[in-house]
């Protein structure tokens, strides 16, 4: 293998390329050729370096160098100063969050280990970083029982919002009466402002195709199905490139690392229903159905695609797997907080200077991720209000800012994590003309099974809209809470109960301005136009 | 299945393993409000009426219908909470497309409705949307109106469990979710076999047939549960009616032969035919007919047929009539008319028997249809066979059938020469249904008997109490020979049988017509006797499978129409001989 002194690393993500980063990438590849320095440097293509608004991104190791947002034209100057000369270029030079000149805080990157730092579309990258070591270990030293063990005794939650026990899903899997067994891989990943599975997927498919294997040979299962969005084509390719490779090395496929483990994964690409992220209405969907959830019980594990037991797990929890395994359940439980180990990516979006991906250890506060993190909120403004969770997560004011942000906590102080989406808005935002998008969202996105979501969803919006036109009647409110909590309450599945919360809460938190605009009519703010 | 125990409200009630929570509550007399569900389709938990409360410590609110019954689950069904929260759905459903219940032709007979009320809904806060949602009229029998629809999915569980056509399915998604026609036809243009399963199940007034809107509310109306009388299948059936007149026929559920089903010839061409109806008994003076009386008629009767000797007379009977009346007519033309030349008017059949039955062509791994015609009768087996072709994964063959509709589910269509290939396929399967028609040939009646122990074996028949008939002795193989004295109990036969003995009525010195409606042998008839029409007539009928059911009238003859035996048993009174 060639020896290089200097790797330059291009992000290409999606947000990267719509900016011009293949142009960035080519233009650096002739560059470097024309003054013969293709040989001591080496560019590699990344998935994103956990920068959304400021791409493409440009790493140089081993400087640890970070250049942002790069055009073509600044190429010549970087390749001239600093790659020729060994002159850094200033005036490019950018920070992230997680690659710190100096630890800002404990650094945690387990999920995110990989990303942005080898290339995705190099199965040989993933392996030299220890890739595929949890899967031989699992298969040639390990019982079923052993692995199910293992993940039960490292607290992971289900990442996709309802931080069940993931130990305990596939225990129940492996335990129902039922062939063939299936392991669902959920990238449906359709919740407005969060994008963590994308980048997860984009910047390190390899880790949740072991980490698939590895639940299968856990629950009894050979067949897996990831369940991708639609508009995600790039993961599209990158998994399905990163399927051949597995299968190429022999970590997919039959006799896997030799032994009679057999396990296949295909791809199922999603429609672009928000419902269809909901496991239930996922099975139904690639069971060719319409995109509705089922009942429950019984739940998946049970009763899950065909009829058969069935893991359904999202992305970042599958992506805690393979570390668990070679690190062991204690390792694990170093991070986080006692009763929610580990740590939460998130996807930070608003009003705060540093938009974009970062992770966590469970348990710390809103305020610190806002302040250390997201380096605070733009101008002088003042912070007035956060959304967790996503579209359907609750509404925080400024007095819940100290909670700590685990699974457990947040669900005791009557906020939720959710998908790991962050909404930050300062003291320009007006609740009713916040609520206007949420609600309308949810009318749109209701599949239209149950009475009170379908319904609901449709008269909520219609209340708020009216509201912010200044046509609010005087039991607008009781009216809301009323729909709201019977949506909740009867809600045939997660979409209708939790459509609900950011109404609830903004009406527990913000009474007063809604009222100011039912009664006064007037917006307090000046954004909604009375 | 094993019992186990709840407590429900308060209360140890006993139900069983395979029960869901509503299923004990039925079973005990524990009303739970429901919408969406219907008992014989799967449930699908949309309208959330049947919410329960599951638990002591932590109490789950869970759908009744949906939740499997566990043995020690303690629920509660009417609490406050529980009945607000009803109450908010009801209200939400009423504001959300058109439910002003003044102008419906369901009024009355709403369980929407019925809910409102039972939960005093009498003002809806909700802001009225009213979406301007379309109305197709275009099918012959069927009206759809979507702006009552509540999205209950109860015709599309009909249509796909029921009579497997899935013509019926939803469209879009949330508010704009509706009900879709194949893809996205009229009815009337649709895959629609007017089955009419849709009408029977929707709980509001969004599909409703075009004969009887307006004309009744369920509490004016008189229901009679007896048999169909349009062909062998024998389906169940109730009819609605309100003073003396039918205003809808609905399938019946309860019926093992047909649970619920029906085809359109069942439900709704009895209610389309206009035919003239004799009220009198006609006698032939100069060539025309004229109104007489009942004391003229038999007097006729006795003199003309009467005075003949018995090899000289004839008599057929319609398959429409009832196993008493068929017995008496028998007993009549052997014993009081002395003739041995009796038959049925649809003429000869097969001599090979089916002993099989209907519900086990749903249980069959591969069904054989032989020489079968559906496109008349015969629907509900049809039905039944696509039912266990697209739910069941049953493999079809059919073999010289018209099978109007089916062929598209076959897995092979072969011609009566290629019987042959059958064979391997019968011996790899597990249960075998073979489906035969009555005018099948002689060799492949042979091949059928080589089957006729092991495999569960229908024949179709001709008309409706044909095997009815043929158990009572009446010959399978019959032609009429030429008789002087011809003697027809018609009842309300259809032309198309009749037609087939225009020429023996030409040729006959004296016809006897006993029959409800004006028909193509009028002209032929020397006597006209009124009969009862389907609706009027009481008795049994025997289906195809051999079962025999109750036939009971559901509205009055009128006044001068008298029942066929009474005819009958007055006539060998006459002539001074006793029938019973
Ligand atoms: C409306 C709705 C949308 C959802 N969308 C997603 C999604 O996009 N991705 C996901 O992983 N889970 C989603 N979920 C959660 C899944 O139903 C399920 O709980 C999850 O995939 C389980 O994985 P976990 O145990 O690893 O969290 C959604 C749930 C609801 C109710
Ligand atoms: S809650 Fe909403 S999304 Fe979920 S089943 Fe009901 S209508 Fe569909
Ligand atoms: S009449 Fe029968 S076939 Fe036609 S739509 Fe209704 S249920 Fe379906
Ligand atoms: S048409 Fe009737 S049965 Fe069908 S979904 Fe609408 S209300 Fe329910
Ligand atoms: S199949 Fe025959 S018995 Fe059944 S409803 Fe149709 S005509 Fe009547
Ligand atoms: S009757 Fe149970 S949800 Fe409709």
């Amino acid at each position: 293998m060639a020896l290089y002194r200097a790797h330059v690393i291009v992000s290409i993500d999606s947000f990267s390329i719509l900016k011009g980063a293949i142009e960035v990438k080519d233009t650096l590849i002739d560059k470097l050729k024309k003054y013969k320095l293709d040989q001591e440097v080496k560019v590699l293509e990344m998935s994103t370096l956990g920068q959304i608004k400021d791409v493409p991104v440009i790493l140089i190791y081993p400087e640890k160098v970070v250049y942002a947002p790069v055009k073509v034209e600044d190429i010549d100057e970087i390749v001239e100063e600093h790659l020729l000369k060994g002159r850094v270029v200033k005036r490019l030079i950018k920070e992230l969050p997680w690659l710190p000149k100096k630890p800002k805080l404990e650094e945690a990157r387990i999920v995110l280990s990989n990303a942005g730092l080898i290339d995705p579309e190099l199965i040989e990258e993933y392996i030299a970083n220890d890739g595929y070591v949890a899967l031989g270990k699992v298969v040639k030293e390990m019982k079923p029982d052993e692995v199910l063990e293992v993940i039960e005794n490292s607290n992971l939650l289900g990442r996709g919002g309802a931080a069940f026990p993931t130990g305990l899903k596939w225990k129940f899997t492996r335990k129902a009466k039922g062939e063939p067994k299936y392991i669902i891989a959920n990238a449906d990943e359709s919740e407005p402002g969060t994008f963590k599975d994308r980048l997860i997927l984009e910047g390190d498919p390899h880790r949740i195709i072991e980490a698939m294997v590895i639940a299968g040979f856990a629950v009894g299962s050979h067949i897996g199905y990831i369940y991708i969005r639609g508009e995600y084509a790039l993961v599209i390719e990158r998994i399905k490139n990163a399927i051949n490779q597995a299968h190429n090395m022999g970590f997919l496929g039959e006799n896997i690392f030799g032994s009679d483990f057999n396990f296949e994964i295909k791809i199922h690409k999603g429609a672009g229903a928000y419902v269809c992220g909901e496991e239930t209405a996922l099975i139904e969907s690639i069971e060719g159905k319409r995109g509705e959830p089922r009942t429950r019980p019984p739940y998946p594990p049970t009763y899950g695609l065909w009829g058969k037991p069935t893991v359904v797990n999202n992305v970042e929890t599958f992506a805690n797997v393979p570390p668990i395994i070679r690190n062991g359940p204690d390792w694990f439980k170093r991070f986080g907080t006692e009763r929610c180990s580990g740590t939460k990516v998130y996807t930070i979006l608003g009003n705060i200077n540093n938009k974009g991906l970062i992770e966590v250890p469970m348990g710390i506060s809103l305020r610190d991720v806002i302040n250390i993190y997201g380096d605070g909120i733009p101008g002088d403004k003042k912070f007035k209000l956060a959304q967790t969770g996503g579209t359907s997560g609750s509404i925080i004011p400024e007095s819940m800012l100290d909670v700590p942000m685990d699974y457990a906590s947040m669900m005791e102080a009557g906020a939720a994590l959710g998908s790991g989406a962050l909404l930050i808005c300062d003291e320009t935002n007006c609740i009713v003309d916040l609520l206007k998008p949420l609600t309308h969202f949810f009318n749109y996105e209701s599949c239209g099974k149950c009475v009170p979501c379908r319904v609901g969803t449709t008269k909520i919006y219609k209340i708020i809209e009216r509201i912010s036109r200044g046509g609010g009647l005087n039991t607008d409110i009781s009216m809301l809470e009323d729909i709201s909590k019977t949506m909740a309450a009867t809600s045939l599945c997660g979409l209708g109960q939790a459509a609900a919360v950011p109404v609830l809460s903004a009406i527990k938190h913000f009474r007063g301005e809604i009222e100011t605009h039912i009664f006064d009519k007037i917006c307090p703010l000046g954004v909604c136009k009375i | 299945m094993a019992e186990i125990t709840l407590i429900i409200n308060g209360k140890k009630v006993k139900g069983e393993t395979e029960d869901t929570i509503l299923d004990v509550c039925e079973k005990n007399g524990i009303d739970v409000p429901t919408l969406c569900h219907f008992k014989g389709l799967t449930d699908v938990g949309a309208c959330r009426m049947c919410i329960v409360e599951i638990g002591e410590e932590r109490v789950a609110i869970n759908t009744a219908c949906t939740t499997q019954a566990l043995d020690g689950m303690v629920v509660k069904t009417d609490t406050e909470r529980l009945n607000n929260l009803r109450k908010i759905n009801i209200e939400l459903l009423l504001a959300e497309r058109n439910h002003f219940c003044m102008f419906c032709e369901m009024s009355g007979d709403c369980e929407l409705q019925d809910l409102a009320y039972r939960f005093k809904i009498d003002y809806i806060r909700y802001p009225l949307l009213f979406p301007k949602l379309p109305l197709d009229a275009s099918h012959k029998y069927i009206i759809i109106d979507h702006n009552r629809c509540i999205l209950c999915g109860r015709c599309i569980r009909a249509c796909d469990e029921l009579e497997a056509n899935h013509t019926l399915d939803f469209r879009e998604r949330g508010w704009q979710k509706m009900i879709n026609i194949d893809l996205n036809s009229t009815l009337r243009e649709s895959t629609c076999t007017s089955c009419g399963s849709c009408i029977q199940v929707c709980p509001t007034g969004a599909i409703f047939d075009k004969k009887s809107p307006y004309l009744g509310r369920s509490e004016e109306c008189e229901f009679t549960k007896t048999v169909c009388s349009e062909c062998s299948v024998g389906c169940g059936t109730e009819i609605v009616t309100r003073a003396n007149h039918i205003l809808r026929i609905n399938g019946n559920f309860d019926s093992d032969v047909s649970r619920g089903l029906l085809c359109d010839k069942g439900r709704f061409e009895p209610l389309y035919k206009e035919k003239k109806r004799y009220l009198k008994p006609m006698v032939r003076v100069n060539g025309e007919l004229k109104e007489s009386d009942w004391e003229e008629a038999t007097k006729i009767m006795v003199e003309k047929i009467g005075g003949m000797d018995g090899k000289d007379i004839a008599g057929l009977v319609s398959a429409r009539a009832t196993n008493e009346t068929i017995d008496l007519f028998k007993k009549l033309i052997n014993n009081v008319f002395c003739s041995e030349n009796i038959g049925m008017l649809h003429g000869p059949i097969t001599t090979i028997k089916g002993k099989g039955s209907l519900n086990k062509i749903l249980e069959s791994d591969l069904i054989i249809v032989v020489g079968a015609d559906f496109s008349k009768d015969h629907k509900v087996v049809r039905s039944l066979i696509k039912r266990a072709v697209v739910k069941n994964d049953s493999s079809l063959i059919l073999v010289n059938s018209n099978a109007n509709n089916l062929s598209s589910y076959a897995k092979l269509l072969l011609k009566k020469e290629e019987l042959e290939k059958v064979n391997e396929e019968i011996s790899m399967a597990n249960e075998v249904s073979i489906i035969f028609g009555y005018k099948i040939s002689g060799d492949v009646e042979k091949w059928i008997s080589k089957y006729g122990g092991e495999v569960n074996l229908i024949g179709l028949m001709p008309g409706t109490n044909s095997l009815g008939a043929y158990k009572l002795g009446i010959n399978r193989n019959f032609k009429p020979r030429k008789a002087r004295g011809l003697y027809i109990l018609a009842v309300d036969e259809d032309n198309d049988i009749l037609e087939n003995i225009i020429e023996e009525a030409k040729k006959s010195e004296f016809v006897v017509l006993q029959t409800s409606y004006e028909n193509v042998l009028s002209k032929e008839a020397d006597l006209i006797i009124p009969s009862m029409m389907w609706a009027e007539r009481s008795g049994n009928y025997t289906n195809m499978e051999g079962k025999t059911q109750e036939v009971n009238k559901s509205i009055t003859s009128p006044p001068e129409v008298k029942d066929d035996r009474e005819i009958m048993v007055s006539i060998a009174d006459k002539i001074g001989k006793f029938l019973s």
